[in-house]
């Protein structure tokens, strides 16, 4: 069965008929979700399970709620729909390998550091990017297992590097993003 | 061969390569690439770009991405020369390729222009002094207006990431229309 990425933008609603069912006692959630391919990312570790009273149906509602993660996967996971031509300008659609990749990257993103926003180039390349206070940084997937970025901070000092293998999280792009705030 | 001869004889998926090999140093920036334009692109034009896609705006934000701007490195940053083509046209004309691209089954949607100087783009140098970016007047015969701004020098996919983040700087960041 496949079930698009993309549906996770929507959080999903499961009824359940236990009343006194709650999320320390169910097993793992029922939620199956599988990829165009098998080895995309392991999707369970981006969701968020919880549950709430339904008072209207006297039962429990256990939703799942999509993380920020989630809802980047989703977008990235989005650009395989795409046709050529995609962006007005001859905008080449990316390969299957430039999106697992990146969805590789984002989630060897350390919890806790503010996430990247997703992109697009014209020429398929596919893309994560930080635009905030004191950070820009530019990351880019071709789908030959490697990334390049290009960075700033905000006391001008530049990062940067090209073929970097996927896995690898250079010190000075892990310890350039910064973390979330708690408020 | 001339720049004219170059620009209507090449693959325009590779315009901007092209260029940097057979006239490095914007050398054709002094003459007009295209029959059908009025006039090489003068320092003090606004040139326009289209935007089409909401994957190159950041929803949250509004502002447009920095891939908005990779064309520059490889087919050239399509935009239009307002001297020569005013707001509501460039409107107009992005109204109608969003509405003629759906009809034929690529759904599109046109958001608006983003402005920069064309100067501005001129003015951009490298730590060494070589200019990063050229602006030619790449005319149609449909579109007299049309121009690209194309990298000067392709220095690798980190360089030219931070080419285009320079690029980016000189434009608008959110689209809007006239």
């Amino acid at each position: 069965m496949f079930i698009p990425l993309s549906l996770l933008a929507v959080p999903a609603t499961i009824q359940t008929q236990d009343p006194s069912w709650s999320a320390a006692q169910d097993p793992e959630p029922t939620v199956v979700h599988e990829f165009v391919s098998n080895d995309w990312v392991d999707i369970q570790s981006l969701l968020t399970v919880y549950s709430e009273p339904n008072e209207e149906s006297l039962g429990y509602v256990q939703k799942v709620k999509p993380t920020a993660r989630d809802k980047i996967a989703a977008t990235l996971t989005s650009y395989l729909d795409l046709d050529e031509d995609w962006d007005g300008y001859g905008g080449v659609r990316p390969t299957d390998k430039a999106v697992r990749d990146t969805l590789e990257f984002l989630n060897a993103l350390p919890e806790g550091k503010v996430p990247p926003k997703p992109m697009l180039a014209g020429s398929g390349e596919v893309g994560l990017f930080w635009d905030i206070e004191g950070f820009y940084c530019d990351v880019g997937f071709e789908g030959d297992g490697t990334y390049s970025y290009y960075g700033e901070l905000n006391d001008a000092h530049s990062i940067g590097d090209e073929e970097v293998p996927v896995g690898v999280f250079p010190e000075e792009l892990l310890n350039s993003v910064p973390r979330l705030s708690k408020s | 061969m001339s720049c004219k001869d170059l620009t209507s004889r090449c693959d325009p998926v590779h315009l901007c390569e092209d260029m940097r090999i057979a006239f490095p140093e914007c050398r054709c920036e002094s003459e007009s690439v295209s029959v059908f334009s009025p006039s090489p692109v003068a320092d003090n034009e606004i040139l326009a770009r289209q935007i089409f896609s909401p994957i190159h705006i950041d929803p949250e934000t509004g502002k447009v991405t920095p891939a908005a701007f990779s064309d520059v490195a490889n087919k050239g940053l399509s935009v239009s020369r307002l001297t020569y083509c005013p707001e509501e046209e460039v409107d107009r004309k992005g109204d109608q390729k969003a509405r003629v691209d759906t009809e034929r089954g690529r759904k599109k949607s046109y958001h608006g222009f983003i402005r920069g100087r064309c100067g501005d783009l001129r003015a951009i140098k490298k730590d060494d002094g070589q200019r990063l970016f050229c602006v030619y007047d790449t005319a149609f015969e449909h579109d007299a207006a049309h121009a690209d701004a194309c990298q000067a020098v392709d220095q690798g996919p980190s360089a030219n990431k931070k080419a285009r983040k320079i690029l980016r700087d000189q434009f608008e960041k959110v689209p809007w229309k006239g």
